[in-house]
């Protein structure tokens, strides 16, 4: 365990040394998630929000349901941004094969890589979801108490859903079409913009197949965004069997990974 | 000049039909869908069509689908055009062809003009995609293909390719053309009135986003498109669109003649 931590470590270490040089990373950031946020808010704007929808009758709730949604929507996604830019400067910088030919633990060093650029990347953006969760009053005083919960789940699951993506991205030089694959659809189908509960079947079942759905749902109903709390166990269980099947899967991607490139003559990537 | 212009279209080509940039193509298709896709569900499926009573008055009652199509179709032309002629010059640098092009006594505008002469097949592929999909998702586009809409998409492409130059004698001077470019463009989507109208916005942004071309572009473009306008009705924006090109293309030139004495100085001096 001790080794596992200090791998970890390591590759935290490394990526913050790698990657946090320029003042133009705040640009990626900051700006342009907030841009992003606030473009999804206006978009709203033609709409009138009078009645009950899904939990949602006012420009705060509103404000609300779209903080929680763009908060862990940029901690998964600034994983997939990250194992593509990684797995490139990495393949083309020579140290990918790092991965292979060290004898630290192959998942310890997977999970390091994302877990070091989740640290790094989301803290600002989290803060300012933060503020605009306290201004629409989803976090008050007597529910502040949630919030390291919530983040243990949102470092947890989104370090777990990095750790597959950094996988996935080992096999390929030109896995950028990956970028959009998971892009799209995770940020419609889990949620993140609007309730995944007003889908139609069809695209509630691609919405399952998100691990970032359950997270947000979990989110939400703790912070009483769209409901009371009810249905919250349902959830931890399909959140649960996600991030298991992600771990089985990283697992086996690692040893195919390794096993390709041993097939394929010698374990330099590029 | 005409023949810089076919020169240059000619190298692009080739380049092109080597080493088609097909990342960047899905990436603004799937962007411009995703920019209809999004409004469509909120629209159909989560607020069912509840919209409030000034988006009639700002769009003159316009139907909300093709007002989302219409915005997303041309945010795709810009940023494509954008991109397209912006990045020109900060790519003959990475690729190490810059040396000789500014050795060239080619015309440097007739060196742009072959970058947009190249471009805007790819370009109008992209927009017609996202205008087709807009088509399936229940837009009303009987406006399309009239002389109206050519003269718009062509005012447009005016307009985009005069800011691509002086978005390349930024990228240039910055060296740097993912930071610019996604800034740019975030920031053009937020104000621009891609997704809702502007009049939602606080009114120094409504301010702000007169610098963009693509604001004057689709407002005309949607009166065309929507209301059957012609251009001729629609001078102020027309007047906008034309002295926003002209500004833009005097940075551009001014910017990078100046530019190019610093880097010829530097390389050769």
């Amino acid at each position: 365990m001790k080794n596992i931590l200090l791998v970890m470590k390591a590759e935290i270490k490394k990526q913050q040394e790698h990657n946090y040089h320029s003042y133009f990373v705040y640009f990626s950031l900051l700006i342009w998630p907030v841009l992003g946020f606030l473009e999804v808010y206006y978009t709203y704007k033609p709409f009138s929000l009078t009645g009950n929808f899904i939990g949602i009758s006012s420009g705060k709730e509103l404000l609300a349901f779209l903080a929680t949604g763009y908060m862990a929507y940029n901690c998964y996604w600034s994983m997939v941004q990250n194992a593509w830019s990684m797995s490139y400067q990495e393949r083309t910088g020579g140290t990918l094969e790092v991965s292979f030919l060290s004898p630290a633990s192959r998942m310890a060093m997977n999970y390091g890589k994302a877990l070091g650029a989740l640290l790094q990347e989301v803290w600002m953006f989290c803060c300012f979801c933060l503020f605009i969760l306290l201004y629409a009053e989803s976090i008050r005083w007597d529910n502040i108490f949630l919030l390291p919960v919530i983040f243990i789940l949102l470092l947890g699951s989104s370090t777990i859903w990095g750790g597959m993506m950094n996988a996935i991205f080992l096999f390929s030089r030109d896995a950028e079409i990956f970028m959009d694959l998971f892009d799209t659809p995770m940020v419609l189908f889990s949620g993140t913009r609007i309730p995944a509960a007003c889908f139609p079947v069809w695209a509630k079942v691609i919405s399952l197949l998100f691990p970032l759905t359950y997270c947000l749902n979990i989110i939400r109903l703790v912070l009483h965004i769209t409901g009371d709390g009810a249905g919250i166990g349902a959830d931890l269980l399909r959140l649960g069997i996600c991030l298991l099947l992600m771990v089985g899967i990283t697992k086996v991607l690692l040893r195919r990974a390794e096993a390709n490139n041993r097939k394929n003559g010698e374990l330099q990537f590029y | 000049m005409v023949r810089v212009i076919g020169a240059t279209y000619k190298k692009n080509r080739i380049g092109i039909i080597r080493a088609m940039p097909w990342s960047f193509i899905v990436s603004r298709v799937v962007t411009g869908v995703t920019q209809i896709v999004f409004p469509f569900f909120i629209y159909h499926y989560f607020l069912a069509g509840n919209l409030n009573a000034d988006f009639g008055v700002y769009t003159g009652g316009a139907d909300y689908i093709t007002y989302i199509v219409l915005g997303a179709a041309l945010n795709v032309l810009a940023v494509s055009t954008l991109m397209n002629v912006g990045r020109a010059l900060i790519t003959e640098l990475r690729e190490g062809t810059l040396e000789v092009l500014l050795l060239s006594p080619a015309s440097r505008t007739g060196y742009f003009l072959g970058c947009l002469g190249e471009q805007t097949m790819r370009a109008l592929l992209e927009f017609g995609t996202v205008l087709a999909v807009g088509g399936i998702f229940g837009a009303d586009l009987r406006q399309t293909f009239t002389l109206q809409f050519v003269l718009v998409i062509l005012l447009a492409i005016l307009g985009f390719f005069c800011m691509g130059l002086s978005l390349s004698a930024v990228m240039l001077e910055a060296r740097d053309t993912y930071i610019t470019q996604n800034t740019l463009f975030f920031l053009m989507s937020l104000t621009c009135g891609i997704a809702f109208p502007i009049q939602y916005l606080p009114q120094w942004v409504q301010s702000f986003a007169q610098i963009f071309p693509l604001t004057p572009a689709v407002e005309l473009f949607r009166r065309v498109m929507i209301h059957g306008q012609g251009i001729g009705e629609n001078v102020e924006l027309l007047a906008q669109l034309l002295i926003l090109s002209v500004i833009y293309a005097v940075i551009g030139i001014v910017w990078f003649r100046r530019k190019e004495r610093i880097l010829i100085e530097r390389i050769f001096g």
